[in-house]
């Protein structure tokens, strides 16, 4: 019996093993911390499907698509019509071997993401969705409505066509709802697409602005700015609506929340004190805090999902760039140099984020700054926003 | 005699809107950590007066009628210039002789800052010019303000007469 104890010690201990090992890679990252990989699919659809995992590869960042002979991985998927059979291999041996139901874009991506995790430990997001706002027309009416795509561009579809203004979508946690400021009624209000439902609500409409709603991370709360007592100040309401609870009392200008991922805090803009700067609260409200961007004029922050880093964006001479903290250390690092560039979103990775510049989306990853441009054939784009 | 001390009243009304309307937006340059917001300084006279908001479209507001009297500000500025007020005591007078008047004041920015600050500011310019109003005896129940932030300029360009147009209040007559 202690004999079979044993054996069975040996046996469990000998799978952890063999798990930790195909978890933990001990493959050196290539020039600039990135992985060689060489990745082709086939089948029907076959020759799309390589174009798209190679091109999932070149827009991380962590990854530089090679040919077999100098890879370090080598990612072989079959596409089955019903979805994908997928392997990965290192010079090791075979790390994994799996199925991805869906057409054949979704289960390679699908496939894309389990590769990204097996090599980085990080989740991958090639399956993540972007919504995001197009300008319609300039003249004589500004037009501008919501869409939604894949992170590389495809599959864009509208959410709104409303012949009025759509600004800020916002996803909540789970992505099945985007909260946005639309002035359909004539006015700023506040209103969320449930995207599985496919209806839309509005659920903020008080005299003035209600405009920069995003999520608690639990979706039971908006932060929001709101005018409605006489100035712009930063208020939470219940995600349906109603219950406004006001977090500000200041004379200047409150905007843009976004949550800490525990729920316990919100990083906004303020003005008080002089041109716009970064501030945390906790969510119920109190006493606000300066956060240091090292900069004159810095706004639209977003937490990332693991909840060490604020990105938001700073103003520089003439121009504005992207810049991310570790909120503990305050450590921070400039990511983009040349442009103007806006509103920075994270990806469910916490390490790359989407943005925009000049009327065109980009993805940056933060750790090696590979900066592309995202092709979803539109033009005039703004305000990315990815799901977690 | 009478009338006389309702001028002197409303003549000291102007002068403390003006006086606190000109709360002084200090750039401390960024460079240090801390601090908190709310000590930014005293709140105008007239602020914090509920907003309202009229049944009629703003779309369908009509926004050249009282087109000379739309008033500029400096960047990233909600503070009523000392140019702009014989714009917004000449706006008093005409609601005064147009009793049945409701205006929508539509707030904007320049292009130059972010998409969402400038929603929030351009209503923070809406406001203000709102609240002076207020201080020059308007009643609040007929303005109703709005921002569009720098989505609808008035000059498309990147230049300082674009910018300089761009940030601005307009006054739209309800129809």
């Amino acid at each position: 019996m202690k004999l079979l104890l044993n054996r069975l010690g040996w046996l469990v201990a000998g799978v952890i093993w063999s798990v930790n090992f195909a978890a933990a890679q001990i493959v050196v990252e290539g020039p600039g911390g990135r992985y060689n990989i060489h990745a082709t699919i086939s089948g029907p659809d076959g020759a799309k499907a390589t174009a798209v995992i190679q091109n999932d590869f070149k827009m991380h960042g962590a990854f530089n698509v090679t040919g077999a002979e100098v890879a370090q991985f080598t990612a072989r998927g079959t596409l089955t019509g019903s979805g994908l059979t997928g392997t990965l291999s290192s010079a090791s041996g075979q790390l994994f071997a799996k199925t991805f139901a869906g057409d054949w874009r979704s289960a390679t991506h699908q496939f894309t993401d389990a590769i990204v995790e097996a090599v980085t430990g990080l989740p991958g997001i090639a399956t993540s969705q972007v919504t995001f706002v197009v300008q319609k027309t300039a003249r004589p009416r500004e037009i501008k409505d919501l869409y939604l795509m894949d992170l590389d561009g495809g599959v864009t579809r509208s959410l709104t066509d409303d012949n009025s203004l759509n600004l800020g979508p916002k996803f909540n946690t789970s992505g099945d709802k985007i909260v946005f400021t639309s002035w359909k009624s004539g006015y700023p209000d506040t209103w969320v697409i449930d995207l599985t439902a496919r209806t839309r609500a509005r659920v903020a409409f008080y005299p003035g602005l209600n405009s920069g709603g995003c999520f608690s991370p639990d979706g039971s709360r908006i932060a929001l700015t709101l005018s409605k007592d006489g100035n712009t100040e930063l208020y939470t309401i219940a995600a349906a609506g109603g219950d406004p609870q006001r977090l500000t009392r200041t004379v200047g200008t409150e905007a843009t929340p976004t949550y800490s991922p525990d729920g316990s805090r919100i990083a906004f803009v303020s003005d008080d004190r002089g041109a716009p700067q970064i501030y945390l609260i906790a969510s119920g409200g109190g006493a606000s805090q300066r956060f240091n961007t090292y900069s004159g004029y810095a706004t639209e922050p977003a937490w990332s999902p693991d909840g060490k880093l604020l990105a938001y964006s700073v103003r520089t001479a003439g121009s504005n760039q992207i810049a991310v903290s570790d909120v503990v250390t305050g450590q921070q690092t400039v990511l983009t140099a040349a442009g103007f560039n806006e509103t920075p979103a994270w990806c469910r990775d916490s390490r790359h984020l989407v943005f925009s510049r000049g009327g065109k989306l980009c993805l940056i990853d933060s750790k090696t700054k590979k900066t592309v441009q995202i092709d979803n054939g539109l033009a005039n784009c703004s305000e990315p926003n990815a799901s977690r | 005699m009478k009338n006389y001390i309702c001028l002197i009243a409303a003549a000291l009304t102007v002068t403390l809107a003006a006086c606190s309307n000109s709360h002084k937006k200090i750039d401390d340059g960024g460079d240090s950590a801390g601090g908190t917001i709310g000590d930014g300084g005293t709140l105008p006279l007239n602020a914090g007066v509920p907003l309202t908001r009229s049944d009629l479209n703003p779309d369908s507001a009509d926004y050249s009628a009282l087109a000379q009297y739309v008033v500029y500000f400096d960047f990233d500025s909600f503070t009523i210039k000392a140019s702009e007020r014989p714009k917004l005591e000449a706006i008093a007078q005409w609601l005064g002789e147009n009793a049945d008047a409701k205006l929508v004041i539509a707030g904007h920015t320049d292009s130059r800052g972010t998409i969402q600050y400038n929603v929030a500011l351009g209503e923070r310019r809406a406001i203000a010019t709102r609240d002076y109003l207020l201080g020059l005896g308007v009643n609040a129940s007929v303005l109703t303000t709005i921002s569009y932030g720098k989505e609808r300029p008035a000059q498309h360009g990147e230049n300082e007469a674009a910018w300089a147009a761009n940030r601005r209040a307009e006054f739209g007559v309800a129809r």
